[in-house]
C-alpha cells in the first residue's frame, strides 16, 4: 500500500512517500527548486518520491494533505472580521492566492498528479503529533505539539497510544509562541520563518539572568502566563493578526528602539531581547511540560511543531521536567507535516500496525558512482578516486586534522533543516580560527553564530554533559548539552560563547562511513569531534545534487568536495569558480 | 525580405510580452477593485454588524481571572468520512 503525504502553500512544502508503513523517500521542495522554505505545490519533491519507489501517481492507494484548509480560512476571516477595516491591505494582498490555489486543494492534487483517488485531510496539529508519535520508538507517549498556527492551534496536548493519538487541550491564535518568536525575530532585523534558530543563537551572548535581564521583565508585562503554562499576549503589542508584518509600535517603544536593519551589528541591547526571548520560552515550555506530565502521567514525551526545534530548550527537558525519555521530530517545522499526514493515514485512520521507527533522517535522493562520474566527466572537472573506503575515511580525515575545509557528499540526502553527515561542511574543531574562517569565506555568516559538533555516540558522554542515557534526537541535532569544562578550549571551533554545543551523535550503522572519519579524525588529534555545518551557501537551501555541490565549493573557500568516491580539490579546477559571497543573504 | 526577419522576431516577442504585462495589469486593477467591494460590502458590514451586538471572532482583549487558557479540543481519530473533508 503507497500512501503520500503532502504539505505545501505556507512554508517549507514538502511530500513523503511510505510503502506499508515505511518511509521510501521524502523530501522538501526547497531542495529541488533552490528556492529556500518555498510554498509551492511540491511537484519535484513528490515526483522525486514516486521515481525512488518506481511508481506512477496511479498506483498511489492514498494521499494525506497536512492541514484542513477551509478551517484555515475560517480562522483568516475571523481575523478580518475583527479586525476591520485594518486589515485590508492584507486581506487584498492575501485573498488572490486562497482563491486561486489554497482553497483548491484536491483539484490540484488530483490535475497534476493525475489521480483520483482517496485524499485525506488531516488537521494541522494531528498532523504535528503523528510525525512525532507514530515513527518514535513509544508505544505510549504524552504529546506536545507547539507551533506558530495551523487552523486555529497554536499548541496542543494529549496522549497517544498504539495507533491511536488523542489531543485533549490547545491554544488558539493570536496566542502563539511560535508567533511571539518570530515577531522578535523580525524586530531583530532577521527573516520570519527562516531565522528563528539565529536568535536561539544570539540568545547565549545576551544577559541571561532574569533579575538583570532589563528586557526579561518588559516582554513579561506583554503575557499573562499561567501556571499550567498556557499563556495570553497583549495583543496590542502585535500587528500579525491584521497586518503583514509583525512588530508593532508599541513593541518597538517597549523594547527601546525600532525595528533592527536588516545585516545591522547586533548589539548588547540586541542580544539581551534574544536572551529575554529565549528564557520566557523556555519559562512557557517548561511550565507545559510540566502540565502535560500532571495530566498524562506517561514518563515518554515526543514533541513537533516549529517551536520542538528550539534545540536549546530540548537539552534541558529531562533535567527539568519529570519525563524520562523523549523523541522530538527531526523536521518538527511543517516540513515534517507530510510524513505525520502519511502516518496518521497509515496508522490512524486506515488501522495498520505500527512497523516503522525512524532511526535515521537519510529519505532524499541518492546519486549512484556512475551518475556522479558521468556528471564529473562531462563537465571536464578534475578530480582523483579513492581505491577503497580505508583510503577515503584516512584521506579524509587528514584532510581535516590539516585544517581543510571539506564538503562532504554522500549517500541520500537528509529530511529536515539539519545537515547530518551527507551533506555537510567538515572541518577541524579544535582550530580556533575554523569559526572565523568558515563563518568568512564559506558560509558568509553572521559573526555571532556558532558552529556544531559532530561526535561518534560512544564518545559522547565524555566530552559533553548529556542526559544519560543519551536522548535519540541527539542523532537530529534537536540538543543542545554544556560541553564539559576541560575539553571547552580544546574544541573551540564548536564551543558557544556559553560552553554549549548542539551536538549530533552518530551510531555507525545509521552512517558507516562518517562515523569511520570522525574516529580515524580522533586518532589523530586525539579528540574525535569534528565540525559539521549544513552544505549550502547562506540563504540558499542544503546542496542536492552533485551538480548543486559543485558549484556551492566553487563558489566558496570550501578546499575540497569528497562525493561518493571521488576526491575534487577546488584549486584543480580555477576556471569554475566564482564568488557567492554576493548572492549570500536570507 | 529576409533582412526583416531579423527584426521582426524581437519585435512581435515585445508586442507579445507587452500585451501580457497590460493584461496583467489589468487583472490587478479589477482583482484590487473587486476585493475591495467584497471587504467593504462582505467583510465590512459584517463587523459593524457584529461589533453592535457585541460578537468578537476572536480573543484579542485581556480576560481578567481566568485560571487557563487551555481551550477544550479532544481531537482524536474520528469516521473516515471526515478524512476526506477540508473542515
Amino acid at each position: 500500500m503507497y500512501i503520500l503525504g503532502i504539505g505545501c502553500y505556507y512554508h517549507d512544502a514538502s511530500a513523503c512517500l511510505l510503502k506499508d508503513g515505511r518511509i521510501i523517500a521524502g523530501a522538501e521542495e526547497e531542495r529541488f527548486t533552490r528556492k529556500k522554505h518555498d510554498t509551492s505545490f511540491p511537484i519535484n519533491a513528490i515526483n522525486y518520491c514516486l521515481q525512488e519507489a518506481g511508481i506512477s501517481a496511479k498506483e498511489l492507494d492514498h494521499v494525506a494533505f497536512y492541514e484542513k484548509p477551509f478551517l484555515k480560512f475560517e480562522r483568516l476571516l475571523s481575523q478580518h472580521l475583527e479586525m476591520f477595516p485594518l486589515s485590508f491591505k492584507t486581506f487584498l494582498s492575501s485573498t488572490p492566492s486562497w482563491v486561486n490555489e489554497k482553497l483548491r486543494v484536491q483539484r490540484a492534487i488530483r490535475k497534476r498528479l493525475k489521480y483520483k483517488g482517496d485524499i485525506f485531510f488531516i488537521p494541522h496539529h494531528m498532523a504535528h503529533a503523528a510525525s512525532c508519535f507514530l515513527v518514535s520508538p513509544f508505544q505510549k507517549a504524552a504529546v506536545l505539539t507547539v507551533d506558530g498556527v495551523g487552523e486555529w492551534t497554536t499548541a496542543s496536548y494529549g496522549l497517544a497510544e498504539a495507533n491511536e493519538i488523542h489531543l485533549l487541550k490547545e491554544l488558539r491564535f493570536p496566542y502563539s509562541i511560535g508567533l511571539l518568536y518570530s515577531t522578535l525575530t523580525a524586530y531583530l532585523g532577521f527573516s520570519v520563518n527562516n531565522s528563528e534558530y539565529k536568535v536561539m543563537g544570539l540568545s547565549a551572548w545576551g544577559d541571561m539572568n532574569k533579575k538583570t535581564n532589563p528586557y526579561y521583565k518588559k516582554l513579561k508585562q506583554v503575557l499573562d502566563i499561567k501556571e499550567d503554562g498556557s499563556f495570553s499576549l497583549d495583543m496590542s503589542y502585535f500587528v500579525y493578526h491584521y497586518k503583514d508584518r509583525m512588530p508593532s509600535e508599541k513593541l518597538c517603544r517597549l523594547l527601546d528602539g525600532p525595528v533592527t536593519k536588516r545585516g545591522a551589528e547586533m548589539t548588547q541591547r540586541h542580544k539581551d531581547i534574544a536572551a529575554a526571548l529565549q528564557m520566557i520560552t523556555e519559562d512557557i515550555l517548561k511550565s507545559m511540560l510540566n502540565h502535560v506530565y500532571k495530566e498524562t502521567r506517561c514518563e515518554n514525551i515526543v514533541m513537533a511543531g516549529g517551536v520542538g526545534l528550539n534545540s536549546v530548550y530540548n537539552g534541558k527537558i529531562l533535567s527539568q521536567t519529570p519525563f524520562k525519555r523523549i523523541w522530538v521530530q527531526p523536521a518538527a517545522g511543517d516540513g515534517g507535516t507530510s510524513l505525520g499526514a502519511a502516518f496518521y493515514a497509515y496508522n490512524t485512520i486506515l488501522g495498520k500496525k505500527r512497523n516503522f521507527v525512524m532511526k535515521d533522517a537519510y529519505l532524499g535522493p541518492g546519486f549512484s558512482t556512475q551518475y556522479i562520474k558521468r556528471f564529473l566527466d562531462k563537465n571536464k572537472i578534475k578530480y582523483s578516486v579513492f581505491r577503497n573506503d580505508k583510503e577515503l575515511v584516512q584521506r579524509t580525515a587528514q584532510l581535516i586534522y590539516d585544517n581543510h575545509v571539506i564538503g562532504w557528499f554522500q549517500g541520500r540526502m537528509e529530511w529536515g533543516p539539519r545537515a547530518l553527515g551527507s551533506r555537510s561542511i567538515l572541518s577541524n574543531a579544535g582550530n580556533k580560527e575554523m569559526q572565523a574562517i568558515l563563518n568568512l569565506k564559506v558560509k558568509h555568516r553572521e559573526k555571532f553564530r556558532p558552529f556544531a559538533p559532530v561526535v561518534c555516540e560512544d564518545d559522547a558522554m565524555k566530552y559533553f554533559e548529556c542526559d544519560n542515557p543519551i536522548p535519540e534526537p541527539t542523532d537530529f541535532m534537536l540538543m543542545v548539552y554544556p560541553i564539559r569544562k576541560e575539553w571547552r578550549s580544546k574544541i573551540p571551533a564548536v564551543t558557544h560563547v556559553d560552553g554549549s554545543g548542539r551536538l549530533q551523535t552518530i551510531r555507525r550503522e545509521q552512517n558507516p562511513l562518517y562515523y569511520d572519519v570522525i574516529k580515524e579524525f580522533g586518532r589523530l588529534s586525539g579528540i574525535p569531534i569534528i565540525i559539521n555545518t549544513s552544505f549550502n551557501i547562506r540563504g540558499e537551501p542544503i546542496v542536492c545534487t552533485p551538480f548543486d555541490a559543485y558549484k556551492c565549493m566553487m563558489g566558496t573557500g570550501i578546499d575540497f568536495l569528497v562525493m561518493d568516491k571521488f576526491l575534487i580539490k577546488r584549486a584543480d579546477n580555477p576556471r569554475d569558480m566564482w564568488d557567492s559571497e554576493q548572492y549570500a543573504k536570507d | 525580405m529576409s533582412w526583416l526577419k531579423p527584426l521582426v522576431k524581437p519585435f512581435v516577442k515585445g508586442v507579445k510580452k507587452g500585451f501580457k504585462d497590460f493584461g496583467l495589469g489589468i487583472t490587478a486593477i479589477v482583482n484590487a477593485i473587486l476585493l475591495t467591494l467584497v471587504y467593504v460590502i462582505g467583510v465590512g458590514l459584517t463587523a459593524i454588524v457584529a461589533k453592535i451586538f457585541g460578537k468578537h471572532f476572536m480573543d484579542v482583549k485581556k480576560q481578567k481571572n481566568i485560571k487557563t487558557y487551555w481551550k477544550e479540543l479532544n481531537l482524536k481519530k474520528e469516521p473516515t468520512d471526515n478524512y476526506y473533508r477540508q473542515f
